[in-house]
């Protein structure tokens, strides 16, 4: 009866044949210092742990750092930020359109297509494949459902390093986008306001060198 | 090195964060790997000899079917050891910390929804949730900043020091207070409590939580049987000290990104000019590096209020 407890730890019960192989540890150490943390493969010796711990003190940084010039350098070269007001109509409804197609296609890219290969390769339904997303993009990482676990799947050897590259993308994606949502209501309220032929009010309008602008002329009605 | 043009230093950290996930798996497998094995054919030689003595009682493959069964079931937190006598595993404590480690994106794992409805309230109540957290401790950092600030304006003007060793000496001394409340004193406190886990693995295991990364295979409390009294204290302690945790964490945090010298590296490796007022919050903000609101002293505070 022994044996069957210690069949049912938690911390040695996967009969996937390798554990730990590169794969596997490079995806372990994605889901590390992007603070996922599925859990349904942790360190067990002690060494291993305190290795975790100094590992995570200088991986987490570093990461958030990678993932916060990602976006920043993404959104300069996205958002032309200067002089946006004293554009044409035009040219000012073509970006707005610009960014909400990009934000769209991103979104589908990110949020749709990735989820649908993953049940497809998982078994799971759509849903349970876009909750996983959800929950290890947010950095949750529940564990519930984690790729490339499944003993009685044979994955190829890329699928768990591709995985961890999703992840890192995806994450990516929404340093870039969360702060881009807000901005893009803003200037399709802008749009509206400016179609009324009412005035921008003063400091409404975001910056890029963060100095305040002088107040806009009126356009007549 | 500040030669280098913007892309060639991006560049750089693309290629030294690859690294360094390299680096760590490379060392994860040494470490893990050979005992991991172990214990696999330790497992294995153990199920032969259990077959070989009852097999004749079951039905071929049955064995197989039930720890395939029990292994999926605890995948999504359900213990399939007998006679635990914790009323449920949805009892409001339990409910109450699966929210937190929601909200605080923890995600221990040890409970996870398991019907279609529960998983949508999950996205949903994150999607929601997370952005309303985030305000919250945007507000809370900056009503509490300014207080911790006091102490060391006055070290600052008795000792006589130059801003720069102050801000220094503010973020230091910061950073080991919140270690020794919050790392070291609840791990001695875990493993006066647990007797049969080692020290290390109570800081592993605080250190996992208020990183947020929340492995969730050393919960306290797990498989024994508590006193559900006890059972729920313990968790309920364990809410607080997520919650409290959290926030020490990323004010100790916010306090190192401001120094100059943080500023300096982050700056170093940016590939675009000054940073625009949109760099504020998004979900890098809820990391406990907060570097996604430099320069917190130039731009507008967005959606905190004054205290």
């Amino acid at each position: 009866m022994e044996a069957w407890v210690k069949g049912v730890n938690p911390k040695g019960n996967s009969t996937n044949p390798s554990n730990w192989d590169f794969g596997s540890s490079f995806f372990f150490a994605g889901t590390v210092v992007t603070t996922i943390g599925y859990g349904n493969l942790a360190p067990s010796t002690e060494a291993g742990q305190v290795f975790c711990v100094f590992y995570a003190l200088v991986g987490i940084p570093l990461n958030v750092i990678f993932l916060n010039h990602l976006g920043t350098g993404l959104r300069g070269h996205l958002t032309t930020l200067e002089r946006w007001e004293d554009q044409p109509r035009r040219s000012q409804v073509l970006q707005v359109l610009g960014l909400a197609l990009f934000l769209t296609l991103g979104t589908l890219v990110i949020l749709v297509f990735p989820p649908m290969v993953f049940s497809h390769v998982e078994g799971w339904s759509f849903s349970e494949g876009f909750y996983f997303a959800f929950i290890t993009l947010s950095t949750i990482g529940f564990g519930d459902y984690v790729v490339g676990t499944d003993p009685s799947k044979h994955y190829i050897s890329v699928y768990r390093s591709l995985a961890a590259i999703w992840i890192l993308l995806g994450l990516a994606w929404l340093a870039l986008v969360l702060p881009l949502g807000p901005l893009l209501l803003h200037r399709c309220s802008q749009l509206w306001l400016l179609s009324r032929g009412l005035r921008l009010k003063e400091g409404g309008v975001p910056e890029a060198n963060g100095l305040p602008r002088p107040q806009k002329i009126p356009t007549s009605a | 090195m500040g030669g280098l043009r913007p892309w060639a230093r991006y560049g750089l950290l693309i290629v030294a964060h690859l690294l360094a996930l390299g680096l760590g798996a490379a060392v994860l497998q040494a470490l893990e790997g050979p005992p991991a094995r172990q214990l696999q054919a330790q497992l294995r030689a153990e199920l032969a000899t259990f077959q070989a003595e009852y097999g004749a009682c079951l039905p071929t493959g049955a064995l197989e079917e039930l720890l395939g069964t029990a292994l999926a079931a605890q995948a999504h937190g359900i213990s399939s050891l007998g006679n635990v006598s914790k009323a449920g595993n949805w009892d409001l404590p339990s409910a109450l910390l699966f929210t937190a480690s929601i909200l605080t994106t923890t995600g221990y794992g040890h409970m996870a929804p398991l019907s279609a409805g529960g998983k949508a309230f999950c996205v949903v109540y994150a999607a929601l949730g997370l952005p309303a957290s985030l305000a919250l401790v945007a507000t809370l950092r900056h009503c509490l900043l300014p207080l911790l600030s006091c102490p060391v304006a006055w070290v600052a003007v008795r000792w006589q020091l130059t801003p720069a060793r102050a801000a220094l000496l503010q973020a230091l001394g910061l950073g080991l207070l919140v270690a020794g409340i919050f790392v070291l004193l609840p791990a001695l406190l875990l493993w006066g409590l647990q007797g049969d886990d080692s020290l290390l693995e109570a800081i592993y295991f605080c250190f996992g939580s208020l990183s947020t990364i929340g492995l969730g295979d050393l919960l306290p409390g797990r498989g024994r049987d508590l006193n559900p009294v006890l059972y729920h204290l313990g968790q309920i302690a364990l809410l607080g000290y997520l919650l409290l945790g959290l926030l020490a964490v990323l004010l100790a945090v916010e306090t190192f990104s401001e120094l100059p010298q943080v500023r300096a590296l982050v700056k170093f490796f940016g590939s675009s000019g000054p940073l625009t007022a949109e760099d504020q919050g998004g979900i890098l903000g809820q990391d406990e590096l907060a570097l996604s609101t430099l320069p917190p002293s130039t731009a507008a505070p967005e959606q905190a209020p004054a205290c």
